[in-house]
């Protein structure tokens, strides 16, 4: 398969009153054309800045790429001119937020706000554009869908206006979707309804798909390789399968361990991580988890460890890795 | 804590009801009613947690707020130990609010912004004046040590913790009272997943102690079944499924319930990879315009024509299992 994209120690900072806030911390990955990554990490650790960036997309100033390349499809997005950028997003790369409600103009009807970007980047006059938007909405299983065009956001509920976005994402055919919490704002079953959705559409149109994600159950159902933030690092990075099976960060266990799950027999009490995360403006030297870590030795407190291979394309970034690698499979 | 069905419940709900009126007009004239909460029939015992789950609009949290009477019922009855809440007014009806207490889902909307969280917390003892004033301090810092809170801390104001930390300066407010009962309206949804398990740890920690009873409402399935004795399903304001954990989830009868289940991601991608999942159609009916029939007939997938005629009761299937469906004998 070929690479679609590549991002090479991407830093990006804000630069605020409280300090410079290290959002995220020389981050690599790659993805193939086609496939799926996951990014899993709780509130402030990054992931949605992180890709952000991809699409050159934060508020600059405060925020600021101080470090990185982002190669997509061998071109480095970061030295484009704003012009060549402009095209591709949308073009090339499109997103879809957590909240539907807040990403869609609500004074525009749905229609008007997929005809534009056909507008801008097919250069397809209106009405080739009206008939293409009544196609996406149909193609995201929205009944009734020319009718719908004329309708304005608040007329559709939560989930559809989520397939509303997705419609007005794969509007241009996208190389990359890039998915933000698409999830979080709706319920289990209009959940399972836009998962399902996405994976089908994919494989019929063969794009890749980044989805951020808190869930540690909706990515493992959807991605082929995951990536764990945690405070503006990758704490680790593995194949999907490999990472619930063999997961050798404390806070990856950590976060399995303090789900409930519906497969497993009902513990007595959930396995917690103490304490909170850290402020990303006042980060020590030390590992980002180790205040909360038990694993936790005096060289976590001064040095931040590297992201290191571990297995066949599983890296973890922590001293105590075999240890609690060990423990794992021990516990198992 | 398994409740002795012998004993007399806590918490008793009959056929409650909760309708907001939808007026047109300037004379306000009323063209009809949002059937939040249509007719919900449980009971709670002492010690156990009811979990609620539901789809967000299903009336789940109405029915935790009708059942404190933050919301006046339209019709049914609520007893607390066997006094009906119904007629009490004024005093009578503060020194029962005493007996029941809520924690909120929204812990940066539910905490004033402009008090300490020492004053949050002691506020109940003051209106209730169940402490004298000089030890009222010293109960206050018993609460928060009790919750996991530095007692230093009393004097800062809510911006300056964390959404997990206020949400244990909810739990000592509700605790300060010493209630019976806690309605826990979706208190960790807006938690990150590694403090979720803090806040659900420290919940049960404190029924065991002073031997509390929960109405624990939340959408998250895989919560309830943890946290829950009986589990009651709930669907556009009536109650579909009721029955104790381990059978909601091992036999789940109601296709509802069924889809709900399965529509749960599971973080195993082996299992997630070979998941047979009933997907749903469509959303949420309105809550004004039910469907005629069975409420679920518009999403059910194996709805029959009897079901979008006569509306199906809640019946008792086995002990302790009741379901509201013509298809399940």
């Amino acid at each position: 398969m070929t690479r679609l994209l590549e991002v090479r120690n991407l830093a990006a900072h804000f630069y605020t009153q409280s300090g410079v806030v290290k959002a995220v911390n020389s981050i690599s990955y790659e993805l193939d054309e086609g496939d799926t990554l996951g990014i899993v990490g709780e509130s402030g650790c990054g992931k949605s800045v992180s890709v952000l960036c991809l699409l050159r997309l934060i508020p600059d100033p405060p925020g600021k790429i101080v470090d990185g390349e982002i190669l997509f499809q061998g071109r480095d997005l970061l030295t484009l001119s704003d012009e060549e950028m402009r095209r591709v997003r949308w073009a090339e790369i499109a997103m879809i937020f957590q909240d539907p409600l807040t990403a869609l103009n609500p004074v525009l009807t749905v229609g008007f706000q997929i005809v534009e970007p056909l507008k801008l980047h097919q250069r397809m006059n209106t009405r080739q554009a009206k008939d293409r938007a009544a196609e996406l909405l149909d193609l995201v299983g929205i009944p009734n869908a020319r009718a719908r065009l004329d309708d304005y956001p608040h007329q559709f509920s939560g989930g559809m206006r989520q397939r509303v976005m997705i419609a007005m994402a794969l509007s241009c055919n996208p190389r990359l979707l890039i998915a933000d919490e698409p999830t979080t704002a709706l319920d289990v079953t209009i959940q399972a309804q836009t998962i399902d959705l996405v994976k089908r559409l994919q494989q019929q149109l063969g794009m890749a798909v980044i989805w951020i994600s808190h869930d540690l159950g909706v990515i493992a159902g959807l991605a082929k390789r995951v990536i764990v933030m945690y405070a503006g690092h990758v704490i680790e990075e593995a194949g999907v399968e490999d990472l619930y099976a063999n997961p050798s960060h404390p806070y990856t266990i950590g976060l399995l361990r303090s789900m409930p799950q519906l497969n497993q027999e009902r513990d007595a009490q959930l396995t917690s991580i103490p304490g909170q995360p850290p402020n990303p403006a006042a980060l020590g030297p030390g590992c980002p988890f180790a205040v909360r870590c038990s694993y936790a030795v005096e060289k976590c407190q001064r040095e931040n460890p590297p992201l290191e291979v571990t297995g066949e394309g599983h890296q973890v970034a922590c001293w105590e890795k075999d240890k609690v690698k060990g423990d794992w499979q021990g516990a198992c | 804590m398994p409740a002795e069905t012998s004993e007399n419940p806590l918490v008793r709900v009959e056929g409650l009801k909760l309708h907001f009126p939808i007026t047109r007009g300037i004379l306000r004239r009323q063209v009809g009613a949002v059937k939040a909460v249509d007719g919900v029939s449980f009971e709670i015992y002492r010690g156990e947690t009811l979990g609620m789950v539901g789809e967000s609009g299903c009336g789940k949290s109405t029915t935790g707020r009708a059942i404190l009477k933050l919301n006046r019922p339209t019709g049914g009855k609520v007893y607390l130990d066997g006094i009906d809440l119904e007629d009490l007014k004024g005093k009578k009806l503060r020194e029962i609010r005493r007996r029941m207490q809520m924690i909120f889902q929204d812990p940066y909307a539910s905490l004033n912004p402009r008090m300490t969280i020492g004053r949050i917390i002691g506020e109940p003892l003051q209106i209730f004046n169940l402490v004298p004033r000089k030890e009222r301090k010293g109960r206050v810092q018993e609460l928060m040590e009790l919750v996991g809170l530095n007692p230093q801390f009393a004097d800062r104001y809510p911006h300056e913790f964390s959404g997990g930390q206020r949400q244990r300066v909810g739990i000592a407010r509700a605790l300060a009272l010493q209630p019976d009962f806690i309605v826990c309206d979706e208190p960790i949804s807006a938690l990150d997943v590694s403090i979720q398990a803090q806040v659900i740890n420290l919940l049960e920690e404190l029924q065991e102690r002073f031997g509390l009873t929960y109405l624990f409402i939340a959408h998250d399935l895989a919560m309830v079944r943890h946290i829950s004795d009986r589990v009651a399903v709930m669907y556009l304001g009536k109650i579909v499924e009721l029955t104790d954990q381990a059978t909601l989830y091992a036999n789940p009868l109601h296709p509802y319930t069924q889809a709900l289940l399965s529509a749960v991601p599971i973080p195993d991608p082996k299992i997630e990879s070979q998941r047979q999942r009933t997907i749903l159609k469509g959303s949420l009916p309105s809550p004004s315009d039910p469907p005629k029939g069975c409420n679920f007939c518009t999403r059910c997938p194996v709805a029959v024509e009897h079901c979008h005629e006569v509306e199906p009761d809640l019946r008792e299937i086995s002990p302790g299992h009741q379901v509201a469906c013509h298809l399940v004998v």
